[in-house]
């Protein structure tokens, strides 16, 4: 027990060690150079070729040696690919019927900064990350919104919903909506009740999107894609707040 | 006699807002709003600007080959795709990695978006409960 | 056998407004809030997607606030027999019940569908919910408070053998209702505390920040309002009651005392730590577009003026005392405002560097009441108002007949 804890507290130091942290000086060198951070990345001229994953669930506790579901559906998000041509956001509105106040997924576009007055653009896809511990499932009080016991979707049983709205406060992620023709609070639910449970086996947006950015998959399948991307020993992979405790099953990655 | 100097001077003047003079630019004549692409993908910038004023290139670099002068008239090409530029057409034919970064590389930096696309033409964005 | 003796002329015409606009407002309140469910909660609350908790659910965390200090009021007097504060506990009871429904007024137009809870919260009930128990133990408390209440009434009105019985029974009621209103007030505290997509709500500290708020508000309400009843119906206020009322009095100060040091040190630890949405929020109250409701409403009406008011005049002046309670009920009001609705006005992915879309990128989500919001909260507020003064009428000052 003791050693675990020892391992946690190693994990702390250096769990930010990112791309961000990258000397700023480098980094230009190398874009003007006409590489990308990635290409920097995959080389292993500056980082030593060590997988992050570890060091992002490490520090929450044991994960990625298990996945309680199956198929354990998750997605991997290439940023760097993703160009913002939104064709996933509305591939996902025409699909699950998104009415126009609301949304599933999104694009951010981020300003990622040089140093001096320069930054460099990245498109960032954001949409329900499907957590291992959701908030949003715990916090509701109907159970109007749950886990799905086979699958560890995140999904909703609309008949439930009192409008409570806690589920909205409680998502890091901002990935819930209220319906107002369905009078419940909606989100994204990869796609099971108009694709994936109808037999097809790709999301709505990780069909559309002409990039690539958007492998989606079974996180519990060694041969999957994800599996391969999440468990890669060169592949830096992370997930967004991780502080929270709610474990997504959405992860991002370069390249 | 001077009254009709200073009208004239004064219809001069005002032909100067409408129309701004021509001559200031030289012989680099540009476009100097950038040029959005929708097609195949929204949305991608390519911004004379730059390329003329920063990296020095003249017309006759790009047109007509790879680039038909007539603005927007690319984009209708069927071609007009990456696999054409990673096989060293239109953009490719610089963007190939040794005169300029590659075509396969830091794809949002020519890729502004929907989101990028907006902000240029100055639509603004829905905000919705 | 105690009466009220009447040492000045009613103020008629303050008592028939309290009744009107009361009463008006709760009226309009409720056609608001009805008509919101007709039309649409999004046309007419100003609530949006990123924050989803506005005035209605700061309405009703207040008023839950101040009914559980006023259970608290109650049963130190009915139920642990301090005789000092006893002549406070009936009256007490009774606002304690009048502000947990107008309460339950506020959440019942705030929730998009009030009436799937009834069947939901029973048939499908989440255990890891903290909303599912505060509404359980909310709902048990307040017919506990009833039925303690009532059998309170009953009891002065049978001879003494039966009487004594009846009391008895209150006593039960009454304790098992405190402990579920505390445990309810302890789950509205967890509501917050629980959520770790906030950080400045995330921790075991909103409970003890609740309940000590409530305490606070407790003895407030229990000053003003009593306060309040007697110089309206002119009233004498005899002696064990104005002994109840210094001593009420002083607990203002204790309790706004708790209260300054705990805020103290929220604040002090979240500008320190820095940690993403504790910083920002905090920032945002203590130097930013929340200073005002920081500094006057919550830190000088809510804090200041209560507490030197209890040590200016030592919890003795009644009246002074009365103001100063009124102070931190609208303090503590505000107080809630900024708890609920400014760590929800922080972005989501504001640690990315986003630029685009706007509505993600902005520095503060933007919040506005609305006008309908703000029309049930007068609702609400009007049912406090207008049971008030008709608990005042129908039971006679809430005099315990011995």
């Amino acid at each position: 027990m003791f050693k675990k804890f020892s391992q946690w507290l190693d994990s702390l130091e250096d769990k930010n060690e990112g791309v961000e942290n990258l000397p700023s000086e480098e980094r230009r060198r190398f874009l003007k150079m006409g590489l990308t951070i990635t290409g920097v990345f995959a080389g292993g001229t500056l980082l030593s070729l060590v997988s992050k994953v570890d060091d992002v669930f490490g520090s929450i506790g044991g994960y990625s040696e298990r996945y309680p579901y199956k198929p354990h559906y998750a997605m991997v998000l290439r940023v760097d690919r993703c160009i913002d041509c939104e064709r996933c956001m509305e591939a996902c509105r025409r699909t699950n019927h998104v009415p126009e106040y609301g949304w599933r997924t999104k694009i951010l576009e981020r300003h990622i900064p040089l140093g001096e007055g320069e930054w460099y653009r990245e498109f960032m896809p954001i949409l329900c990350n499907h957590c291992n511990n959701p908030p949003c499932v715990r916090a509701c009080p109907t159970q109007a919104t749950y886990k799905d016991s086979r699958t560890g979707i995140v999904r909703m049983d609309y008949r439930k919903c009192i409008g409570c709205k806690t589920c909205m406060v409680a998502c890091p992620y901002d990935m819930r909506y209220f319906n107002e023709e369905k009078r419940a609070v909606d989100k994204c639910d990869f796609c099971w009740e108009s694709r994936l449970s109808k037999g097809k086996k790709l999301t709505a947006c990780a069909e559309a999107c002409p990039a690539g950015v958007r492998i989606f998959g079974d996180l519990s399948d060694p041969e999957s894609e994800v599996f391969q991307m999440v468990h890669s020993e060169t592949r830096v992979v992370w997930v967004l707040r991780p502080e929270t405790g709610a474990r997504p099953n959405v992860f991002y990655t370069k390249g | 006699m001077k009254r009709y100097f200073i009208f004239l001077l004064a219809v001069f003047l005002g032909c100067l807002l409408i129309h701004p003079p021509t001559w200031s630019q030289d012989e680099e004549d540009y476009p100097q709003e950038p040029i959005i692409f929708t097609k195949p993908v929204k949305a991608v910038i390519f911004d004379h600007k730059v390329h003329v004023e920063d990296n020095g290139l003249s017309c006759d670099s790009c047109h007509d080959d790879p680039f038909e002068m007539e603005a927007g008239s690319t984009q209708e090409k069927p071609d007009f795709n990456m696999k054409a530029l990673y096989d060293g057409q239109y953009c490719g034919a610089c963007h190939d990695g040794d005169t300029a970064f590659a075509s396969n590389t830091q794809c949002a930096r020519c890729h502004i978006g929907v989101l990028g696309m907006k902000r240029i033409l100055g639509i603004k964005e829905e905000v919705h409960h | 056998m105690t009466a009220l003796k009447q040492i000045n002329p009613p103020k008629n015409k303050i008592i028939a407004l309290f009744y009107v606009l009361g009463g008006g407002a709760l009226l309009l309140g409720i056609t608001t809030g009805l008509l919101s469910f007709y039309l649409g909660h999004h046309l007419l609350y100003g609530v949006t997607r990123e924050v989803p908790w506005g005035l209605l659910i700061v309405t009703y965390a207040s008023f839950a606030i101040i009914s559980t200090g006023l259970c608290i009021v109650a049963a130190i007097g009915h139920l642990f027999k301090a005789k000092t504060l006893e002549p406070l506990s009936q009256r007490a009871l009774y606002m304690a019940i009048i502000a947990i429904l107008a309460a339950f007024l506020a959440i019942g137009l705030e929730l998009e569908n009030p009436w799937r809870m009834a069947i939901w919260m029973v048939l499908s009930p989440n255990l890891t919910s903290n909303i599912m128990w505060m509404g359980l133990f909310y709902a048990v408390a307040v017919v506990l408070m009833i039925v303690e209440f009532v059998l309170g009434q009953l009891a002065q009105r049978k001879a003494a053998a039966v009487a004594a019985g009846l009391a008895s029974v209150a006593s039960v009621a009454g304790l098992v209702g405190l402990i579920t209103d505390i445990l309810a007030n302890s789950n509205l505290g967890e509501v917050f505390g629980f959520i770790n997509a906030k950080p400045y709500w995330y921790g075991p500290f909103l409970s003890i920040y609740f309940i000590s708020n409530a305490c606070l508000m407790g003895f407030s309400a229990i000053v003003f309002f009593t306060w309040a009843a007697y110089s309206m119906f002119g009233w004498e206020m005899d002696e064990p009651l104005q002994k109840a009322l210094k001593t009420a009095g002083k607990f203002i100060g204790l309790f706004a005392a708790l209260v300054l040091f705990l805020l103290s040190w929220w604040i002090v630890n979240a500008l320190a730590g820095k940690v993403f949405g504790q910083y920002d929020t905090a920032k945002a109250l203590v130097a930013g577009p929340y200073a005002l409701n920081f500094w006057f409403f919550e830190v000088v009406l809510g804090i200041l003026v209560p507490l030197i008011a209890a040590i200016v005049y030592k919890g003795r002046e009644i009246s002074a005392m009365a103001w100063a309670g009124l102070s931190a009920m609208i303090g503590g009001f505000i107080n809630r405002y900024d708890l609920i609705v400014v760590p929800q006005t922080i972005p989501h992915y504001q640690q990315f560097n986003v630029v685009a879309p706007a509505e993600l990128a902005t520095k503060f989500y933007p919040y506005v009441p609305s006008v309908s919001e703000f029309l049930v909260f007068l609702g609400a507020l009007g049912l406090i108002c207008f049971g008030f003064v008709a608990g005042e009428h129908l039971f006679k000052g809430h005099i315990a007949k011995h």
